[in-house]
Protein backbone atom coordinates (compact mmCIF):
# COMPACT_ATOMS: atom_id res chain seq x y z
CA UNK A 1 0.00 0.00 0.00
CA UNK A 2 1.43 3.37 -1.02
CA UNK A 3 1.65 6.11 1.56
CA UNK A 4 -0.13 9.35 0.97
CA UNK A 5 2.02 12.44 0.49
CA UNK A 6 0.08 15.65 0.42
CA UNK A 7 1.72 18.74 -0.99
CA UNK A 8 0.04 21.53 0.90
CA UNK A 9 1.37 24.12 -1.54
CA UNK A 10 0.04 22.26 -4.57
CA UNK A 11 -3.30 21.23 -3.14
CA UNK A 12 -4.13 24.27 -1.09
CA UNK A 13 -1.88 26.96 -2.51
CA UNK A 14 -0.04 27.33 0.79
CA UNK A 15 -1.38 28.18 4.20
CA UNK A 16 -3.73 30.95 3.21
CA UNK A 17 -6.97 29.45 1.90
CA UNK A 18 -8.45 30.74 -1.35
CA UNK A 19 -12.18 30.43 -1.73
CA UNK A 20 -14.44 30.37 -4.76
CA UNK A 21 -18.19 30.87 -4.62
CA UNK A 22 -20.32 28.54 -6.74
CA UNK A 23 -23.39 29.73 -8.65
CA UNK A 24 -25.79 27.60 -10.68
CA UNK A 25 -29.27 27.31 -12.15
CA UNK A 26 -31.20 24.15 -12.96
CA UNK A 27 -33.20 25.48 -15.89
CA UNK A 28 -33.84 28.60 -17.88
CA UNK A 29 -36.71 29.72 -15.63
CA UNK A 30 -34.68 29.53 -12.40
CA UNK A 31 -32.54 32.41 -11.15
CA UNK A 32 -28.79 31.90 -11.02
CA UNK A 33 -28.33 30.97 -7.35
CA UNK A 34 -25.45 30.86 -4.92
CA UNK A 35 -25.26 27.13 -4.12
CA UNK A 36 -22.02 26.89 -2.18
CA UNK A 37 -18.35 27.50 -1.84
CA UNK A 38 -15.10 25.61 -2.38
CA UNK A 39 -11.49 26.09 -1.38
CA UNK A 40 -8.83 25.74 -4.08
CA UNK A 41 -5.39 27.15 -4.99
CA UNK A 42 -6.39 27.93 -8.57
CA UNK A 43 -9.33 28.19 -10.95
CA UNK A 44 -8.82 24.74 -12.48
CA UNK A 45 -8.98 22.92 -9.14
CA UNK A 46 -11.83 25.16 -8.00
CA UNK A 47 -13.77 24.16 -11.13
CA UNK A 48 -13.13 20.45 -10.53
CA UNK A 49 -14.08 20.71 -6.87
CA UNK A 50 -17.26 22.69 -7.58
CA UNK A 51 -18.28 20.08 -10.13
CA UNK A 52 -17.46 17.21 -7.77
CA UNK A 53 -19.11 18.57 -4.64
CA UNK A 54 -22.21 20.18 -6.10
CA UNK A 55 -23.32 17.41 -8.45
CA UNK A 56 -26.80 16.90 -6.99
CA UNK A 57 -28.48 18.37 -10.10
CA UNK A 58 -27.65 18.44 -13.77
CA UNK A 59 -27.14 22.17 -13.88
CA UNK A 60 -28.09 24.20 -16.94
CA UNK A 61 -25.56 26.81 -15.93
CA UNK A 62 -22.75 26.81 -13.38
CA UNK A 63 -19.97 29.30 -12.67
CA UNK A 64 -17.49 30.18 -9.95
CA UNK A 65 -16.36 33.56 -8.63
CA UNK A 66 -13.26 34.13 -6.50
CA UNK A 67 -14.37 35.28 -3.06
CA UNK A 68 -11.76 38.04 -3.27
CA UNK A 69 -13.65 39.56 -6.23
CA UNK A 70 -16.81 40.07 -4.22
CA UNK A 71 -17.56 43.53 -2.88
CA UNK A 72 -19.70 43.36 0.24
CA UNK A 73 -22.52 45.82 0.83
CA UNK A 74 -24.71 44.57 3.66
CA UNK A 75 -21.97 42.33 5.10
CA UNK A 76 -19.33 45.04 5.40
CA UNK A 77 -18.72 44.32 9.09
CA UNK A 78 -19.15 40.59 8.82
CA UNK A 79 -16.31 38.10 9.17
CA UNK A 80 -17.60 36.10 6.20
CA UNK A 81 -18.09 38.13 3.02
CA UNK A 82 -20.58 35.64 1.63
CA UNK A 83 -22.57 33.09 3.60
CA UNK A 84 -21.77 29.54 2.63
CA UNK A 85 -25.07 29.06 0.79
CA UNK B 1 -11.49 46.54 38.54
CA UNK B 2 -14.22 44.45 40.20
CA UNK B 3 -16.84 46.96 39.11
CA UNK B 4 -15.68 46.75 35.51
CA UNK B 5 -15.91 42.96 35.66
CA UNK B 6 -19.47 43.13 37.04
CA UNK B 7 -20.45 45.65 34.34
CA UNK B 8 -19.01 43.39 31.67
CA UNK B 9 -20.84 40.40 33.09
CA UNK B 10 -24.13 42.34 33.10
CA UNK B 11 -23.62 43.42 29.50
CA UNK B 12 -22.90 39.82 28.48
CA UNK B 13 -25.98 38.63 30.34
CA UNK B 14 -28.12 41.25 28.57
CA UNK B 15 -26.78 40.18 25.15
CA UNK B 16 -27.47 36.56 26.01
CA UNK B 17 -31.06 37.28 27.03
CA UNK B 18 -31.61 39.40 23.91
CA UNK B 19 -30.34 36.61 21.67
CA UNK B 20 -32.46 33.97 23.37
CA UNK B 21 -35.55 36.17 23.02
CA UNK B 22 -34.87 36.72 19.32
CA UNK B 23 -34.42 33.00 18.71
CA UNK B 24 -37.54 32.14 20.67
CA UNK B 25 -39.46 34.57 18.44
CA UNK B 26 -38.28 32.60 15.42
CA UNK B 27 -35.38 34.77 14.27
CA UNK B 28 -32.67 33.28 12.09
CA UNK B 29 -29.03 34.19 12.63
CA UNK B 30 -26.98 34.84 9.53
CA UNK B 31 -23.66 35.94 10.91
CA UNK B 32 -21.12 35.13 13.61
CA UNK B 33 -21.30 38.73 14.88
CA UNK B 34 -24.89 38.08 15.99
CA UNK B 35 -23.86 35.19 18.27
CA UNK B 36 -23.01 35.07 21.93
CA UNK B 37 -19.96 32.95 22.82
CA UNK B 38 -22.22 30.27 24.30
CA UNK B 39 -24.39 30.06 21.19
CA UNK B 40 -21.33 29.94 19.02
CA UNK B 41 -19.78 27.11 21.03
CA UNK B 42 -22.93 24.99 20.82
CA UNK B 43 -23.31 25.60 17.08
CA UNK B 44 -19.67 24.93 16.27
CA UNK B 45 -19.68 21.71 18.34
CA UNK B 46 -22.78 20.54 16.46
CA UNK B 47 -21.30 21.32 13.04
CA UNK B 48 -17.90 19.84 13.91
CA UNK B 49 -19.44 16.51 14.97
CA UNK B 50 -21.57 16.45 11.80
CA UNK B 51 -18.44 17.04 9.70
CA UNK B 52 -16.52 14.25 11.48
CA UNK B 53 -19.41 11.83 10.96
CA UNK B 54 -19.31 12.51 7.22
CA UNK B 55 -15.57 11.81 7.12
CA UNK B 56 -15.95 8.56 9.07
CA UNK B 57 -18.14 7.07 6.31
CA UNK B 58 -15.06 6.85 4.08
CA UNK B 59 -13.09 4.29 6.13
CA UNK B 60 -16.38 2.63 7.08
CA UNK B 61 -17.32 1.81 3.50
CA UNK B 62 -13.85 1.18 2.11
CA UNK B 63 -14.29 -2.59 2.40
CA UNK B 64 -17.77 -2.29 0.95
CA UNK B 65 -16.28 -1.09 -2.32
CA UNK B 66 -13.84 -4.01 -2.35
CA UNK B 67 -16.47 -6.74 -1.82
CA UNK B 68 -19.36 -5.14 -3.74
CA UNK B 69 -21.20 -8.01 -5.46
CA UNK B 70 -21.62 -6.21 -8.78
CA UNK B 71 -20.30 -3.25 -10.70
CA UNK B 72 -23.61 -1.47 -10.06
CA UNK B 73 -23.17 -1.92 -6.32
CA UNK B 74 -19.64 -0.61 -6.59
CA UNK B 75 -20.80 2.46 -8.45
CA UNK B 76 -23.61 3.02 -5.96
CA UNK B 77 -21.23 2.89 -2.98
CA UNK B 78 -18.65 5.10 -4.67
CA UNK B 79 -21.43 7.54 -5.50
CA UNK B 80 -22.75 7.54 -1.92
CA UNK B 81 -19.21 8.16 -0.64
CA UNK B 82 -18.76 11.00 -3.11
CA UNK B 83 -21.95 12.50 -1.64
CA UNK B 84 -20.64 12.08 1.91
CA UNK B 85 -17.30 13.71 1.06
CA UNK B 86 -19.24 16.55 -0.59
CA UNK B 87 -21.19 16.98 2.65
CA UNK B 88 -17.94 16.98 4.63
CA UNK B 89 -16.59 19.64 2.28
CA UNK B 90 -19.67 21.82 2.80
CA UNK B 91 -19.44 21.49 6.57
CA UNK B 92 -15.71 22.07 6.85
CA UNK B 93 -16.05 25.05 4.49
CA UNK B 94 -18.57 26.50 6.93
CA UNK B 95 -16.27 25.79 9.87
CA UNK B 96 -13.49 27.72 8.09
CA UNK B 97 -15.52 30.88 8.73
CA UNK B 98 -15.35 30.01 12.43
CA UNK B 99 -11.56 29.81 12.34
CA UNK B 100 -11.09 26.10 11.60
CA UNK B 101 -8.30 24.86 9.30
CA UNK B 102 -10.05 22.12 7.31
CA UNK B 103 -6.85 20.54 6.06
CA UNK B 104 -5.56 20.21 9.59
CA UNK B 105 -8.91 18.93 10.85
CA UNK B 106 -9.10 16.17 8.26
CA UNK B 107 -5.51 15.14 7.59
CA UNK B 108 -3.40 16.16 10.58
CA UNK B 109 -5.66 15.88 13.61
CA UNK B 110 -5.13 12.89 15.88
CA UNK B 111 -7.82 10.31 15.01
CA UNK B 112 -8.54 10.05 18.74
CA UNK B 113 -9.89 13.61 18.62
CA UNK B 114 -12.46 12.93 15.89
CA UNK B 115 -15.96 12.87 17.30
CA UNK B 116 -17.66 10.00 15.53
CA UNK B 117 -20.57 7.82 16.62
CA UNK B 118 -20.43 4.17 17.73
CA UNK B 119 -22.60 3.13 14.77
CA UNK B 120 -19.86 4.13 12.33
CA UNK B 121 -17.04 2.43 14.17
CA UNK B 122 -17.50 -1.20 13.04
CA UNK B 123 -16.39 -2.57 9.71
CA UNK B 124 -18.84 -4.12 7.27
CA UNK B 125 -18.66 -7.91 7.11
CA UNK B 126 -20.56 -8.34 3.85
CA UNK B 127 -22.82 -6.48 1.40
CA UNK B 128 -25.69 -7.20 3.80
CA UNK B 129 -24.02 -4.85 6.28
CA UNK B 130 -23.77 -2.16 3.62
CA UNK B 131 -27.53 -2.37 3.06
CA UNK B 132 -28.20 -2.30 6.80
CA UNK B 133 -25.79 0.59 7.20
CA UNK B 134 -27.89 2.60 4.75
CA UNK B 135 -31.21 1.39 6.16
CA UNK B 136 -30.39 1.83 9.86
CA UNK B 137 -27.52 4.33 9.93
CA UNK B 138 -28.20 6.67 7.03
CA UNK B 139 -31.84 6.71 8.13
CA UNK B 140 -30.76 7.88 11.61
CA UNK B 141 -28.40 10.47 10.12
CA UNK B 142 -31.05 11.64 7.67
CA UNK B 143 -33.58 12.17 10.49
CA UNK B 144 -30.98 14.19 12.41
CA UNK B 145 -30.03 16.40 9.46
CA UNK B 146 -33.67 16.91 8.37
CA UNK B 147 -34.39 18.21 11.86
CA UNK B 148 -31.43 20.60 11.57
CA UNK B 149 -32.52 21.78 8.13
CA UNK B 150 -36.03 22.47 9.36
CA UNK B 151 -35.21 24.02 12.70
CA UNK B 152 -31.66 25.34 12.92
CA UNK B 153 -31.56 28.99 13.95
CA UNK B 154 -28.27 29.51 12.06
CA UNK B 155 -29.51 30.15 8.51
CA UNK B 156 -26.39 29.11 6.56
CA UNK B 157 -26.26 25.71 8.28
CA UNK B 158 -29.93 25.06 7.67
CA UNK B 159 -29.62 26.02 4.00
CA UNK B 160 -26.48 23.96 3.46
CA UNK B 161 -28.40 20.86 4.55
CA UNK B 162 -30.85 21.06 1.62
CA UNK B 163 -28.26 19.47 -0.63
CA UNK B 164 -27.19 17.04 2.10
CA UNK B 165 -30.73 15.80 2.73
CA UNK B 166 -31.55 15.65 -0.95
CA UNK B 167 -28.72 13.14 -1.31
CA UNK B 168 -29.13 11.27 2.01
CA UNK B 169 -32.63 10.32 0.96
CA UNK B 170 -31.14 8.25 -1.87
CA UNK B 171 -28.86 6.42 0.53
CA UNK B 172 -31.79 5.40 2.73
CA UNK B 173 -33.80 4.31 -0.32
CA UNK B 174 -30.86 2.24 -1.49
CA UNK B 175 -30.72 0.53 1.92
CA UNK B 176 -34.40 -0.35 1.68
CA UNK B 177 -33.90 -1.60 -1.85
CA UNK B 178 -30.92 -3.78 -0.89
CA UNK B 179 -32.56 -5.31 2.19
CA UNK B 180 -35.80 -6.02 0.27
CA UNK B 181 -33.64 -7.75 -2.31
CA UNK B 182 -31.68 -9.85 0.20
CA UNK B 183 -34.87 -10.82 2.05
CA UNK B 184 -36.11 -12.42 -1.17
CA UNK B 185 -33.03 -14.64 -1.55
CA UNK B 186 -34.23 -17.65 0.47
CA UNK B 187 -34.07 -18.72 4.15
CA UNK B 188 -30.28 -18.90 4.46
CA UNK B 189 -29.74 -15.29 3.34
CA UNK B 190 -32.76 -14.10 5.34
CA UNK B 191 -31.19 -15.66 8.43
CA UNK B 192 -27.95 -13.81 7.78
CA UNK B 193 -29.77 -10.51 7.34
CA UNK B 194 -31.62 -11.14 10.62
CA UNK B 195 -28.36 -11.89 12.48
CA UNK B 196 -26.80 -8.68 11.24
CA UNK B 197 -29.94 -6.67 11.97
CA UNK B 198 -29.72 -7.93 15.56
CA UNK B 199 -26.32 -6.20 15.66
CA UNK B 200 -27.30 -2.99 13.84
CA UNK B 201 -30.65 -2.17 15.42
CA UNK B 202 -29.47 -1.14 18.92
CA UNK B 203 -26.65 0.86 17.29
CA UNK B 204 -29.25 2.85 15.37
CA UNK B 205 -31.45 3.34 18.43
CA UNK B 206 -28.56 4.81 20.42
CA UNK B 207 -27.44 7.09 17.55
CA UNK B 208 -29.77 9.73 18.99
CA UNK B 209 -28.00 9.74 22.35
CA UNK B 210 -29.22 9.56 25.92
CA UNK B 211 -32.93 9.39 26.68
CA UNK B 212 -34.80 12.60 27.52
CA UNK B 213 -35.23 11.72 31.19
CA UNK B 214 -31.44 11.99 31.45
CA UNK B 215 -30.85 14.78 28.97
CA UNK B 216 -33.84 16.84 27.92
CA UNK B 217 -32.97 20.56 27.97
CA UNK B 218 -29.76 20.73 26.07
CA UNK B 219 -28.32 23.98 24.78
CA UNK B 220 -28.92 22.69 21.25
CA UNK B 221 -32.66 22.82 21.90
CA UNK B 222 -32.40 25.95 24.00
CA UNK B 223 -30.81 27.85 21.10
CA UNK B 224 -32.92 26.10 18.48
CA UNK B 225 -29.83 24.67 16.85
CA UNK B 226 -32.14 21.69 16.44
CA UNK B 227 -35.87 21.34 17.04
CA UNK B 228 -36.54 17.84 18.35
CA UNK B 229 -35.23 16.11 21.46
CA UNK B 230 -33.27 12.83 21.39
CA UNK B 231 -36.36 10.76 22.15
CA UNK B 232 -38.48 12.59 19.58
CA UNK B 233 -35.89 11.93 16.87
CA UNK B 234 -35.59 8.30 17.97
CA UNK B 235 -39.36 8.00 17.70
CA UNK B 236 -39.31 9.21 14.07
CA UNK B 237 -36.61 6.64 13.34
CA UNK B 238 -38.67 3.84 14.93
CA UNK B 239 -41.77 4.97 13.01
CA UNK B 240 -39.91 4.53 9.74
CA UNK B 241 -37.78 1.50 10.47
CA UNK B 242 -40.04 -0.82 12.48
CA UNK B 243 -42.92 -1.01 9.92
CA UNK B 244 -40.39 -1.57 7.13
CA UNK B 245 -38.80 -4.45 9.06
CA UNK B 246 -42.20 -5.97 9.81
CA UNK B 247 -43.08 -5.74 6.14
CA UNK B 248 -39.97 -7.57 4.93
CA UNK B 249 -40.05 -10.10 7.78
CA UNK B 250 -37.21 -8.89 9.99
CA UNK B 251 -37.60 -9.07 13.76
CA UNK B 252 -36.47 -6.04 15.75
CA UNK B 253 -36.64 -5.42 19.51
CA UNK B 254 -39.31 -2.70 19.25
CA UNK B 255 -43.08 -2.56 18.76
CA UNK B 256 -46.01 -0.17 18.48
CA UNK B 257 -47.60 0.46 21.86
CA UNK B 258 -51.25 1.06 21.03
CA UNK B 259 -52.00 2.46 24.50
CA UNK B 260 -49.27 5.07 24.30
CA UNK B 261 -49.71 5.58 20.56
CA UNK B 262 -45.95 5.43 19.97
CA UNK B 263 -43.26 2.92 19.09
CA UNK B 264 -41.31 1.61 22.07
CA UNK B 265 -38.14 -0.43 22.45
CA UNK B 266 -38.52 -3.91 23.96
CA UNK B 267 -35.56 -3.16 26.19
CA UNK B 268 -34.57 -0.30 28.45
CA UNK B 269 -31.70 1.89 27.23
CA UNK B 270 -28.78 2.03 27.78
CA UNK B 271 -27.38 -1.42 26.97
CA UNK B 272 -23.83 -2.55 26.22
CA UNK B 273 -22.37 -4.30 23.22
CA UNK B 274 -20.00 -7.13 24.09
CA UNK B 275 -17.03 -6.28 21.92
CA UNK B 276 -15.64 -9.81 22.09
CA UNK B 277 -18.74 -11.64 20.90
CA UNK B 278 -20.15 -8.58 19.06
CA UNK B 279 -23.51 -9.40 20.64
CA UNK B 280 -25.71 -7.04 22.60
CA UNK B 281 -26.38 -7.67 26.25
CA UNK B 282 -29.95 -6.44 26.76
CA UNK B 283 -29.59 -5.90 30.50
CA UNK B 284 -29.92 -2.20 31.26
CA UNK B 285 -26.76 -0.53 32.51
CA UNK B 286 -26.06 3.02 33.74
CA UNK B 287 -25.45 5.96 31.40
CA UNK B 288 -21.88 6.47 32.67
CA UNK B 289 -21.15 2.85 31.65
CA UNK B 290 -22.64 3.48 28.21
CA UNK B 291 -20.75 6.76 27.80
CA UNK B 292 -17.53 4.94 28.67
CA UNK B 293 -18.20 2.41 25.90
CA UNK B 294 -18.94 5.16 23.37
CA UNK B 295 -15.82 7.01 24.43
CA UNK B 296 -13.67 3.93 23.99
CA UNK B 297 -15.17 3.52 20.53
CA UNK B 298 -15.45 0.66 18.08
CA UNK B 299 -12.58 -1.26 16.45
CA UNK B 300 -12.67 0.64 13.14
CA UNK B 301 -12.37 4.20 14.46
CA UNK B 302 -8.65 4.71 14.99
CA UNK B 303 -7.24 2.37 12.30
CA UNK B 304 -9.86 3.57 9.79
CA UNK B 305 -9.16 7.25 10.31
CA UNK B 306 -5.40 6.88 10.35
CA UNK B 307 -5.63 4.83 7.15
CA UNK B 308 -7.69 7.63 5.59
CA UNK B 309 -4.99 10.11 6.63
CA UNK B 310 -1.93 8.17 5.50
CA UNK B 311 -2.64 5.66 2.75
CA UNK B 312 -2.97 6.21 -0.93
CA UNK B 313 -5.82 3.99 -2.07
CA UNK B 314 -5.88 4.76 -5.80
CA UNK B 315 -4.87 1.53 -7.57
CA UNK B 316 -5.72 -0.79 -4.69
CA UNK B 317 -9.25 0.54 -4.62
CA UNK B 318 -10.17 -0.33 -8.21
Amino acid sequence: MMKKVIDRQLELGGDKPEFYEVFARRDSAEPLTHIGSVEAPNEQLAEARAWFVYDHHTWREMCIVPLSAIVTITERDSKSKVKVV
Amino acid sequence: MAQAAVARENAEEATEVALQTRIKAGATLEDISEMTPRYRDVLVATMAIAADLEIMTLPLDFDAIAFAPSINDRIAIASALQDEMGHAQVMFRMLEDFGFDSYHQVFERDPKNFKTFFLLEFGNLSPIDVGLGHLVGDQAGYITTCDLEQNCSFGPYSRSLRKVNFEENFHVKRGEYMIRHYMQQGPEIRKRVQERMDFWFPLGAEWFGATDDVKSRTDQLHYKIRGNSNDQLRQIWLQRLVPFCEQVGLKVPAHFDSEKGIYVLDYQMPILLNLETMKWDFRTVTWPEKLAQWKKGGPLKLPGLSRMQTELWGQDLW
